[in-house]
């Protein structure tokens, strides 16, 4: 490959005195708070192996065999929906929609990193919760989350995707970044910041997916900021390849009256930590996060998710729906925090994960922090095995057994896929589930 | 003269290690229908349990054949591909799978194991339409999930109408009359009656003599401490109305 970047890893490449002051003062800072390791509470459940071993240095421009491979992945474009491409974290114009979304620019160079940093290091600072006056905590207390990944995505990434939709406008857009690049070349750095005006709605769906079937390595890194009364529906998609290894990073401040419904569905990678740090910051915003997670044959799936509810009169409910089959790791952490100025906050939390596999291993972890005494918090988690009597009564119609246990599962995450939105994307959504499943359910029967 | 649909020998069967069925035997011909009654804990629903395959039941001794073929040698699955049929006594609900993808993965289950292929969508719609109005369903039941928020009634009618739908030679209903008001009793019982026939056998545990006023059996059973004590024809129900089971019972102790 001519001019192709030497691999990097993180050490090398804090010391590579060609990098960008921005990008190496940024990913020193970082590499001095140490990498993280599964020591830390919140990181107890990924996959961290040889991240300091991993190739971080960014991806060049994909090849033409790489473009070709990545249009190949890419699923019909959505009704309505502009389409912006990504692959190896750099923007493709000849595979995104040809009306480029007006409110949309493509952030570059040295000044993009430090504003990144610096924001990256301001959400950091506002995640330590205040000291609690009267604690009342169930499940384990974890140190907050943090954000190490993000700063490395800050640091690294080439390009960032900025969009902008100003007061009152309305938009639906596609984000798609794909990853062809091997693991052992480079790394992709996919960056998307999101601003909505007040009153401003947007329909995103950010979706992940590999191309080809090389082993990929993505650290994305997304930020979200909604206005007063501005409305976002959020869906994220990871459909990376079986050897890819992934990690995100979301962070998310929803101002007074703001309503988000934001619906993760994660079935790919070999393994895949997702961080979310969710702030209702003003009165009475709402959200609503929805997250399925897909695990089986050697797959590590997990994420911490954090929801802080700041304001008075906020509202969120979460539900989670894991299913660990073969010899995957699942793992789902819901830490709500509710703040002492959140009075009159209303929070639900329902996890569930399934065991489906002898040698799976799945783990949800509920964890409410309250600090104020007007509040209306309900939560629950259980982990369970696919029900005998279910199973035996769909045998007893003639139901063979893998059928039955794709169905029961199937059904498990069903009332959280039945939100995804607009149907063609919900029939996509099954279509990938159907195959994961072992491809023995008719997605187009069950619906 | 035919073969027996259903000859049961000797059958012994234990749940959680205490023997439940200790030396059954019982033959059905095509054409018949039995009833079986019995007190609580008797053995009714072991049977129609072992007979249908449930994990947990472990058959010790004795044989069972259906329609010549030793039953015992089938999964669960196959026997219901093979035309049995369990009405179940607590119907489960699965919600999320829906409840008309169910009744078509089970016909097309047995039809391909007739070798017929997968019936057509609008022949099966036509047919379910037909079968829901027997049992006096809505049709919003098929959207929604298997028996999912459906009462005692409806979850009993759905059993009746995956039977007719599915036509099987041997039907095994447990308690089916369980819960039924006297008008819903009615409508089940005419789903069931409509499914008589020469080629078929219909087997009722019921508590009740109630449920034969509406489906008349050829044969009563009475089963007591996991064998059948006493077999006649209808009027044996009638006199376990008025005398109940004990005086059959404390004899065969």
């Amino acid at each position: 490959m001519p001019n192709a970047p030497a691999p990097r890893r993180l050490d090398e490449l804090a010391a590579d005195a060609s990098l960008a002051p921005a990008r190496r003062d940024l990913l020193q800072s970082t590499l001095a708070a140490g990498l993280p390791t599964g020591r830390d509470e919140n990181w107890r459940y990924a996959n961290l192996r040889g991240l300091d071993r991993q190739v971080f240095s960014p991806a060049a421009a994909p090849s033409a065999q790489a473009l070709h491979q990545a249009a190949a992945a890419l699923p019909p474009v959505l009704d309505g929906h502009v389409r912006v491409v990504f692959v190896d974290g750099l923007l493709s114009r000849e595979l995104s929609s040809p009306d480029w979304p007006a409110p949309a620019a493509l952030l570059e160079g040295e000044a993009m990193v430090r504003d990144r940093a610096a924001t990256a290091l301001a959400g950091r600072a506002r995640t330590t919760p205040a000291t609690p006056a009267r604690p009342m905590v169930v499940g384990d207390r974890t140190a907050p989350v943090d954000l190490r990944l993000a700063q490395l995505n800050a640091a690294l990434a080439p390009q960032a995707l900025r969009i902008e939709l100003p007061r009152g406008t309305e938009a639906a857009l596609e984000v798609v970044f794909v990853a062809t690049i091997d693991a052992a070349i480079a790394a992709s750095h996919p960056a998307l910041h999101l601003r909505l005006d007040e009153s401003a709605r947007l329909q995103l769906v950010e979706r992940h997916l590999g191309a080809g079937d090389s082993a990929t390595f993505t650290n994305a890194d997304v930020r979200v900021e909604l206005a007063a009364h501005s409305r976002l529906r959020h869906t994220r998609l990871q459909q990376l390849g079986p050897r890819s290894r992934h990690f995100e990073t979301l962070t998310l401040d929803a101002h007074e009256g703001a309503e988000c419904e934001l619906l993760c569905f994660s079935a790919g990678a070999q393994s895949c930590r997702s961080t979310a740090l969710l702030a209702l910051r003003g009165r009475e915003a709402t959200l609503r996060f929805d997250a399925v997670a897909l695990g089986d044959r050697t797959q590590v799936n997990d994420a911490v998710v954090v929801v802080d509810h700041a304001a008075p009169g906020v509202r969120t409910e979460q539900a989670f729906r894991g299913i660990a089959a073969g010899r995957s790791r699942v793992a789902f952490n819901g830490h709500m925090i509710v703040r002492e100025g959140a009075a009159g906050a209303a929070s639900a939390q329902s996890l569930k994960a399934l065991l489906a596999g002898p040698e799976a291993e799945a783990d949800v972890r509920p964890q409410l922090e309250i600090y104020v005494d007007e509040v209306r918090a309900s939560h629950g988690a259980t982990v369970g095995k696919l029900d005998e009597q279910m199973r035996f009564y769909l045998l007893s119609r003639g139901i063979d057994r893998d059928t039955a246990d794709a169905l029961l599962k199937w059904a498990f995450v069903e009332d959280v896929v039945s939100r995804i939105a607009p149907a063609p994307l919900r029939r996509q959504v099954e279509d990938v589930m159907a195959t994961q499943l072992r491809a023995l359910v008719d997605a187009e029967a069950l619906r | 003269m035919s073969e027996p649909i259903l000859s049961i020998r000797d059958l012994h069967a234990k749940v959680g290690g205490r023997e439940v069925l200790q030396g059954l035997s019982l033959e059905v011909g095509a054409g018949e229908v039995h009833a079986i009654m019995g007190p609580n804990g008797s053995g009714k629903s072991t049977l129609a349990y072992v007979l249908a395959g449930r994990p947990g039941y472990e058959v010790t001794a004795g044989s069972v054949t259906y329609r010549g073929q030793d039953l015992f040698r089938l999964e669960a699955e196959e026997r219901a591909r093979a035309g049995l049929f369990l009405g179940f006594q607590y119907p489960v609900e699965i919600p999320g799978v829906n409840n008309v993808y169910l009744l078509k993965a089970a016909l097309n289950a047995a039809r391909k194991h007739r070798g017929l292929p997968e019936v057509d969508a609008f022949e099966f719609l036509a047919l379910v339409r037909e079968k829901m109005k027997v049992m006096q369903m809505d049709e919003a039941f098929l959207s929604r999930g298997v028996n999912e928020g459906f009462s005692g009634g409806e979850k009993k009618r759905n059993e009746i109408l995956q039977m007719l739908v599915l036509e099987p030679t041997l039907a095994l209903l447990d308690e089916t009359d369980s819960g039924l008001d006297i008008d819903a009793l009615k409508v089940v019982s005419r789903g069931v009656n409509t499914l008589r026939g020469p080629d078929r056998a219909i087997v009722l545990v019921t508590h009740y003599q109630r449920l034969l006023e509406h489906i008349v059996p050829d044969r009563v059973h009475v089963l007591a401490k996991g064998r059948i004590v006493r077999s006649g024809d209808r009027e044996l129900a009638l006199e376990l109305e008025r005398r109940g089971y004990d005086w059959i019972t404390g004899a065969a102790a």
